[in-house]
């Protein structure tokens, strides 16, 4: 740790994934509050992108565009780049030296970090928040399996590490052949001068018209594994036990439509509120305004674990908010049921819809989950914590080599 | 009426950025996927409207932008454009879509599959030979 405090490290953050004009999501904050704590520890960081980014002041940015003209085939559009980055990051990279390590999230059909370790020799850091090619058979369209294959095998054999969030997800890794050695679980975090309990949120109650009802939130972009489509059908068995029960949805997505659907076929629109994406700095304003706050994530399909580190989870924690999460992956390993948590069963409405109910009833058991989930939270799951880990598995891996 | 796709964005500032009455409009919010749906798509195209918008964050970095203007020439109006919330504007045209935007989408086509052909020589050598476990 004291070397961790002491040394100066040259940090190189390189994304390579196209988030387009999109500056807020999982993963822009995640990269984003690493790329804070690191600054706050007086390290050099220094960040390459594609797109648009929201970056704390003193990072030094580069942009390396993406073809204005191959850009309308999915999946083609990543080849190009693949060459721009590697040619152009490398060039960035070489002016930048010495720099300790590069930090990149994997993105599919890239391998430009893995061309410049080997010809450079620096240190590489992945971050995994999936296996590409899983992710793509399940929730998307894939076209060139074989391409995808190569360039992840590419980068998992050229890192000196690759983060992830979740043990479920070293699991799927470690199935499609990562080394588990090379693997290190580092899960998402929140920053507690954004996220803490003495949020000032009259404005948002006034604007929203909450005062006097008991608010239940949640906060994400609406994607199939947050389970929002079951929260939704719970909205009407609440209601009928919490007249004054008002539903907030802090975010927007993919499954809006689904959302919306649900909400007018079971007549709840007098019990819900969708904000809509909302820029990342106005979500804690938002959420502090909630009685309880919930994390209705599922399992996948294809019957593997959830395996994601779900953001919201820990700033919940921040806010010192009642939490209910449905009891699966990581969910179900950071959360005690009745402790810091109210653990319900996956893709059950009417199991969620009780627990809002007895947390409603019971306010004593609702302070208990809180307080214990802030403690929880700000000893273990900031940040900081994050960074530091990061830094210690560079000095484990510097110290190992020498 | 008029029709807005909202692609990504906030439709409120995308319409005051272009000096457009938010009452005037249907507002559907779709996303990326949704573009390559065109049942979902034509769906809202049947209705009558007098234009047809399709509103994003940034046009600078919005994808598939010509596939957008092909569903506006598949529209009824066949008036509309693109619109963001930087205030920019691609107004569409049925000559420029007809005779610019569709060629230049072939072209990409055909630029693309050598692309592809290339990145398989370059992917395979890099697997086989260059990095091993």
């Amino acid at each position: 740790m004291e070397k961790i405090q002491s040394e100066i490290l040259r940090i190189l953050f390189w994304r390579i994934d196209y988030t387009g004009a999109l500056v807020d999501g999982g993963i822009s904050t995640t990269v984003r509050s690493l790329i804070s704590e690191l600054l706050k520890m007086s390290h050099k960081v220094f960040y390459i992108s594609g797109s648009r980014a929201k970056l704390p002041g003193g990072v030094n940015s580069y942009f390396i565009q993406f073809s204005r003209f191959f850009r309308n085939f999915p999946e083609i559009f990543s080849f190009p780049y693949q060459f721009t980055s590697t040619k152009k990051g490398r060039k960035i990279i070489e002016n930048l030296l010495p720099l300790n390590f590069i930090y990149q999230v994997i993105h599919d059909f890239n391998f430009s970090g893995a061309i410049v370790k080997k010809e450079l020799g620096l240190p590489l850091f992945l971050q995994a928040d999936g296996v590409q090619i899983w992710v793509k058979q399940n929730w998307g369209k894939l076209f060139f399996k074989h391409l995808l294959k190569w360039a992840e095998e590419i980068q998992w054999i050229s890192a000196d590490r690759i983060f992830t969030f979740s043990n479920q997800l070293k699991n799927l890794l470690i199935s499609y052949g990562v080394p588990e050695s090379k693997i290190v679980i580092n899960p998402c975090g929140f920053d507690p001068s954004m996220f803490h309990p003495n949020i000032e949120c009259q404005d948002i109650k006034q604007k929203l018209n909450l005062f006097g009802k008991f608010v239940v939130g949640f906060s994400g972009s609406f994607g199939y594994y947050h389970g929002i489509s079951f929260l939704a059908k719970a909205i009407k068995i609440v209601s009928k036990a919490i007249p004054n029960v008002v539903f907030l949805f802090v975010g927007d997505g993919a499954y809006r439509a689904q959302l919306d659907e649900t909400i007018k076929q079971d007549k709840v629109e007098k019990h819900t509120i969708i904000t809509g994406f909302l820029p990342f700095e106005e979500v804690p304003k938002y959420l502090a305004c909630c009685n309880v706050l919930v994390s209705p994530c599922i399992n996948n399909d294809d019957g593997t674990e959830f395996f994601n580190s779900p953001l919201k989870n820990f700033e919940y924690m921040g806010l010192r908010k009642p939490i209910i999460a449905t009891a699966v992956g990581q969910q179900k390993e950071f959360f005690q049921h009745r402790w810091n948590a109210y653990l319900v069963e996956e893709r059950n409405p009417q199991a969620i819809a009780e627990a809002i109910i007895e947390l409603h009833k019971d306010p004593d058991l609702a302070s208990l989950i809180a307080n214990n989930a802030y403690i929880d939270g700000i000893s273990k799951h900031t940040w900081k914590h994050r960074a530091e880990n990061l830094l210690k598995t560079y000095y484990d891996l510097t110290e190992n080599k020498i | 009426m008029k029709l807005l796709f909202l692609v990504n964005g906030n439709a409120k500032k995308i319409l005051d950025a272009q000096k457009l009455r938010e009452e005037d409009f249907e507002i559907v919010k779709i996303d990326e996927k949704t573009l390559a749906n065109p049942k979902k798509i034509i769906e809202h195209l049947r209705k009558k409207f007098d234009e047809v918008y399709f509103g994003c964050i940034s046009i600078d970095f919005q994808r598939f932008i010509p596939f957008m203007l092909i569903y506006i020439l598949f529209s009824k109006p066949k008036r509309g454009g693109i619109i963001d919330e930087d205030g920019l504007k691609i107004k569409f045209s049925i000559i420029k879509t007809i005779f610019i935007t569709i060629p230049l989408l072939i072209v990409e086509f055909i630029g693309s599959v050598f692309i592809v052909l290339y990145s398989y020589i370059y992917y395979f050598v890099w697997r086989k030979f260059k990095v091993k476990y």
